[in-house]
């Protein structure tokens, strides 16, 4: 623990600046934040070892897919960047799950790279009251307050001393990072990065409880010596949907390329390779201490837990327009550099293929999200809070939808407001900040649609229904857009009501069209809400007996379809929602005495204890806690209300 | 997929006193109510039906089960409108009559009719969360709660749970098995190794709907085993009970004479007969009379036979005078349930004797038109024991017949957890025909989560995360 003044006192350290908010890490989550906080006036620097890394894409180079296709969007629709810059840099874009249902349907964006980088930065230094600076933070600084620990500021490597009100740590897997390929451990941060050294030690010293966690990824080709013929095509598609609302509204819409990714099988000889060679994995040899991911197993890892899979799947993907470089989707690994190159050769279509970079295990430290409040603020420290990687989640989306989530809450930290927080029957970011800070995580957390309880709900189509009331409320969204939001909301919901109200006598030419899409034709009048019900009927298929039909945007077309086709199973889930809302709308006092409340069973006070949750519906979701628990803690805090004892 | 159903229960305390009841709380109380209750005198004399009553107003009536429009019972019915009930939703009460027979046919049809089984404390929670009640009715649930655990611990009950938990294990699995392929593909829909047979799904389904089925259909059985088998015996004075109950009991439990109308309440005794726990209730002799205890008694004993799981007639031949009107009259107020007809005191007449006194019984009854309430009949002697043992064997074969040749060691025998179970059954079906019909994967995720959901109410399983265990655990997959 470290005070602004004793900071001044060490050798070489000077005063360099104040602002109301530092931010650390310029990845998906530091630049949200950043970019949140500026846009709502407060002074922010975002801090980076190398500003030719900011917002970088150190693994996979795509944007969205299954749940993180939801997560951009959701970032969208409360006023974040990922989603205007996946649509700017995307090089293909398809949308996953079309047979799937309309309810999971998900966009996913190859993106360039390089573009995508540097068209950040570029915004970056475009942003009103925002300052980046190239530089290693080592130290939190804090004061004490009332015998609590509050954030006051940081400092450099180089002894630059910031005071700020608020800090954000968004610190990807820089902190401690190692390297590892096979016997060679490197002490560095991804994609030939310096590591954050000493920045862990500071949070472990304000209390924080700090986790080691692993993850990896593949090598990159040069597309030149790769023979495409030996492998699947596969294409974009033209019509998905941008991921961002004002991508819509722009007049001059820039035609989206579609580069080809390209499938391919491991061989009987990949399989040999690894299994060969499986004593030289440090996965194996116990020189990985960290805990990696189940979703994103290397490529022996698959072969050691899947004995009976003679082959696995492996996806070659683009990195941009401007290179030739290839990434190889499924070979992630840890197997050293001379085992690797063999392992690629192996593959159909790359017996010679050149690596450009190896493939690598990459160690660091997080912390354990439980720590923290659902506004990302951790518990230990007011005023400091982490987002990304360092609270043990995975992926770009899920970090820059952290960010954007801390961003807000830092500034509504300063200006002393009550958290924005959003729960799991609003969004998917609700659902991944709530399972980090609920349940924790043992492995780096991915979003999943699995994950979500309320699916049907919860959809790529109508984030910006569900959450641009809030961004406008909170100061990130334009009164332009969210006048052309309010304006597509009431078209849905007018054309909703006019399919309801119109109805259709019975007729040769209805009888004739119902038939051949293989339904009943109605005998009595029927309306064209009622039509479109049927399984067998599309909105799109009614056209000729809909004289009134209004000219309406595909992505209104596709709400209202679907508002009417579900709509008995929506209706179910918005009740099981205002179910959880009741819940949910309980509120926990922070100062509860949970060791003394009679009637809670042991393990229950101490999760209690530890956890401090913020309502009733919280609580009842840490594992430990049973429902009588529950029921107790309502019987005793209605006890202290009447007592005159609650807040 | 029916919508958020009421909750029901009980909300007078088991065992039989006059009358019980039971109460219904929540949206959609009066829909279901109007499915099984028919109005026939209201205190607002216009109503047609629950949904029309004006709140804090009655109507007598008649519950029925729509399946087969068997009568259950005569009741009262009470209407609560939102806000002004007891949890402050719309809420019912059904005033019927006392029996723990009768109690558990009534919240079976209202279950089955679409409301389901209120948790431990449901409506006490519900009214302290709507502000409706003060902090001591608060603490009540504290009490129900603590009275659920302690019960828990017992060993014999920790036992059944571990088995009942192991079996929903086993389907469990089975559902996850299906539901984390469906997943798997909408999570990954860009892998080709598509899980092998992904299209048996539907039938997969079926299967494990079908096990759900046998398990929920077990609590027939399971009842009886938690509160016991009613058996009632009835008859004209001086027919036999007393002594057959003692019989039966094993020791002297009613007090015997030669004197018609020695037992003039009701007597019940706990007993055990080929293994079944079953309540005998011995009833006063049945016969006009000016008495007025003797009348009292014979009032409480058409209570008891309204609660009788079986019905035991007792005729003996000496004191037969041939009418069969109080016969009759205990035969309908029965219901569906079922009449052994026994004929006493056998040991007075030959064997011949008696079978054929029998048969001049049956064609009498049949003459009345009721013999098809006639489950056996039998010839027994209470004094030589003749034809005990095969009274004992019918007990337990009508006990067997409700659990429709299932044979199981398990048996559900709480009425949340076959609530439960219900509503699991019903959702993988709902699942299965979704499949079958070609409809989206994801309705069918949905309704197979809501059946997990369920069933992790009794196996305290949180649905999401075992979701994602088993789909790491089973597929390969990854960047």
């Amino acid at each position: 623990m470290t005070t602004l003044t004793e900071a001044l006192r060490q050798g070489g350290a000077y005063k360099a600046g104040d602002y109301d908010l530092i931010v650390v890490g310029a990845g998906h989550a530091g630049c949200e934040a950043a970019c949140a906080a500026a846009g709502l006036g407060l002074r922010c620097v975002l801090f980076d070892l190398r500003l030719d890394a900011v917002a970088n894409l150190p693994c996979n180079p795509s944007i969205g897919g299954t749940a993180k296709g939801q997560l951009v969007r959701e970032i969208d629709a409360l006023g974040g960047q990922m989603g205007k810059l996946a649509d700017e840099c995307s090089i293909q874009t398809r949308m996953l799950n079309r047979s799937k249902g309309p309810a999971v349907f998900s966009p996913r964006a190859q993106i360039d790279r390089k573009r995508y980088s540097q068209k950040m930065k570029e915004f970056l230094e475009h942003v009103d009251r925002l300052d980046i600076r190239q530089a290693e933070i080592t130290e939190i600084l804090t004061d004490t307050e009332e015998g609590h620990d509050v954030v006051c500021g940081a400092m450099t490597r180089s002894g630059a001393v910031y005071g700020a009100s608020a800090v954000v740590i968004s610190s990807g897997t820089y902190m401690e990072a190692r390297i590892i390929m096979g016997e060679v451990i490197i002490q560095s941060g991804p994609d030939a990065s310096f590591p954050s050294v000493g920045l862990s030690e500071s949070l472990r010293k304000l209390g924080l409880p700090i986790m080691r966690f692993k993850t990896g990824t593949p090598v990159r080709l040069n597309a030149r010596g790769v023979d495409f013929s030996q492998m699947e095509k596969q294409d974009g598609e033209d019509d998905m949907p941008p991921f961002s609302f004002e991508y819509e509204m722009l007049e001059n819409r820039p035609a989206r390329p579609q580069m080809p990714c390209w499938n391919l099988w491991t061989t009987q000889k990949t399989r040999e390779i690894i299994e060969r060679n499986l004593h030289r994995s440090p996965l194996f040899g116990g020189t990985i201490e960290g805990t990696g991911p189940r979703y994103c197993p290397s490529i022996e890892d698959k072969f050691v837990k899947f004995k009976d899979k003679e082959r696995h799947q492996v996806f070659v993907e683009p990195m941009g327009e401007d290179t030739c470089e290839l990434y190889l989707q499924g070979m992630s690994t840890s197997m050293p550099e001379d085992v690797q190159i063999e392992m690629v050769k192996s593959l159909p279509g790359l017996q010679n293929a050149h690596i450009q970079r190896s493939a690598y295990a990459i160690e660091y430290d997080c912390i354990d999200p439980t720590a923290l409040f659902p506004s990302l603020e951790t518990r230990a420290v007011s005023g400091l809070f982490t987002a990304g990687q360092i609270n043990g989640s995975s992926g770009y989306e899920e970090a820059a939808a952290q960010g954007l989530i801390a961003g807000i809450n830092a500034v509504r930290y300063i200006r002393g407001e009550s958290p924005f927080v959003l729960d799991r029957s609003e969004a998917y970011i609700g659902v991944l900040i709530d399972d980090l800070v609920t349940k924790g995580t043992s492995e780096p957390y991915r979003m999943m649609t699995s994950r979500a309880e309320y699916r049907l709900f919860l959809r790529q189509d109508n984030a910006d229904e569900r959450l641009t009331q809030y961004g406008y409320d909170i100061g990130l969204i334009s009164a332009e857009r969210y006048r052309r939001f309010i304006r597509k909301r009431d078209r849905v919901a007018g054309e909703i009501r006019r399919l309801n109200e119109t109805h259709l006598a019975p007729s040769e030419r209805l009888t004739e069209l119902i038939e051949k899409l293989g339904s009943t034709p109605p005998t009595n009048g029927i309306s064209l809400a009622d039509l479109i019900r049927r399984p067998q009927i599309r909105y799109s298929d009614l056209e000729k007996v809909d004289a009134a039909r209004p000219d309406l945007e595909p992505a209104v077309v596709f709400s209202v379809e679907l508002s009417i086709k579900y709509e008995g199973y929506l209706k179910l889930e918005k009740e099981r929602i205002e179910k959880f809302k009741a819940l949910e709308n309980k509120a926990l006092p922070q100062n509860l005495p949970y060791e003394e409340i009679e009637g809670l069973r042991i393990e229950a006070r101490q999760k209690l204890s530890r956890l401090r949750p913020v309502s009733i519906g919280q609580a009842s979701r840490i594992s430990g806690v049973s429902p009588a628990d529950i029921a107790v803690l309502m019987v005793y805090l209605d006890a202290r209300k009447r007592r005159g004892n609650g807040r | 997929m029916v919508p958020e159903s009421p909750y029901c229960a009980c909300a007078t305390p088991p065992g039989i006193g006059g009358i019980a009841v039971i109460r219904m709380s929540g949206r959609y109380s009066f829909d279901v109510a109007d499915r099984i209750f028919k109005i026939l005198r209201s205190t607002a004399p216009t109503v047609q039906s629950v949904r029309e009553m004006p709140g804090y107003t009655s109507a007598f009536g008649r519950i029925t089960d729509p399946k087969d429009g068997a009568i259950i019972d005569e009741c009262v019915l009470t209407v609560f409108r939102a806000p002004h009930s007891y949890t402050g939703d719309d809420l019912v009460e059904i005033s019927c009559h006392g029996g723990s027979a009768v109690r558990q046919e009534i919240l079976r049809v209202l279950i089955e009719n679409g409301a389901r089984a209120a948790e431990a404390g449901e409506f006490t929670r519900s009214a302290f969360l709507s502000g409706k009640i003060d902090l001591s009715q608060a603490e009540s649930v504290m009490d129900v709660i603590s009275a659920e655990s302690t019960l828990a611990l017992r060993a014999a009950e920790t036992q059944l749970l571990g088995a009942l938990r192991e079996q929903i294990g086993k389907t469990s699995a089975e559902l996850y098995g299906v539901f984390a392929k469906l997943e798997m593909l909408i999570e990954f829909p860009e892998h080709e190794e598509k899980p092998e047979n992904i299209e048996d799904a539907s039938e997969r389904l079926t299967t494990s709907a079908t096990q759900l089925r046998a398990l929920a259909r077990t609590y027939t059985q399971g009842r009886i085993l938690k509160e016991k088998m009613n058996v009632v015996l009835c008859g004209i004075p001086n027919s036999g009970k007393s002594s057959l109950l003692n019989r039966l009991a094993g020791y002297d439990r009613a007090i015997v004479t030669p004197i018609a109308g020695t037992t003039r309440d009701t007597l019940e005794v706990d007993t055990s007969v080929e293994g079944i726990p079953v309540r005998l209730i011995d009833t006063a002799g049945l016969r006009d009379t000016m008495d007025t205890v003797e009348r009292i008694g014979v009032s409480k004993a058409f209570d008891a036979i309204t609660e009788a799981d079986l019905l035991l007639w007792l005729i003996s031949p000496e004191e037969d005078d041939g009418d069969l009107m109080f016969f009759a009259k205990a035969a309908g107020a029965l219901g569906s349930r079922k009449v052994g007809l026994l004929v006493s005191k056998s040991d007075l007449i030959s064997k011949a004797g008696a079978e054929e006194y029998l048969r001049n019984l049956f064609s009498s009854i049949e003459k009345l038109g009721l013999s098809d309430k006639i489950r056996f009949g039998r010839a027994i002697s209470s004094e030589t024991r003749e034809g005990i043992g095969q009274v004992g064997a019918e007990i337990r074969s009508m006990y067997d017949e409700l659990g429709q040749g299932v044979n199981r060691s398990l048996l559900l025998t709480n009425s949340r957890h076959y609530d439960r179970v219900s509503r699991a059954a019903d959702r993988v079906d709902e699942a299965a025909a979704v499949l079958a019909d070609g409809q989206p994967a994801e309705i069918a995720c949905t309704l197979i989560r809501s059946a997990l959901d369920a069933l992790g109410e009794i196996t305290g399983d949180r649905v999401s995360e075992t979701l994602v265990d088993e789909i790491f655990s089973r597929f390969c997959i990854g960047k």
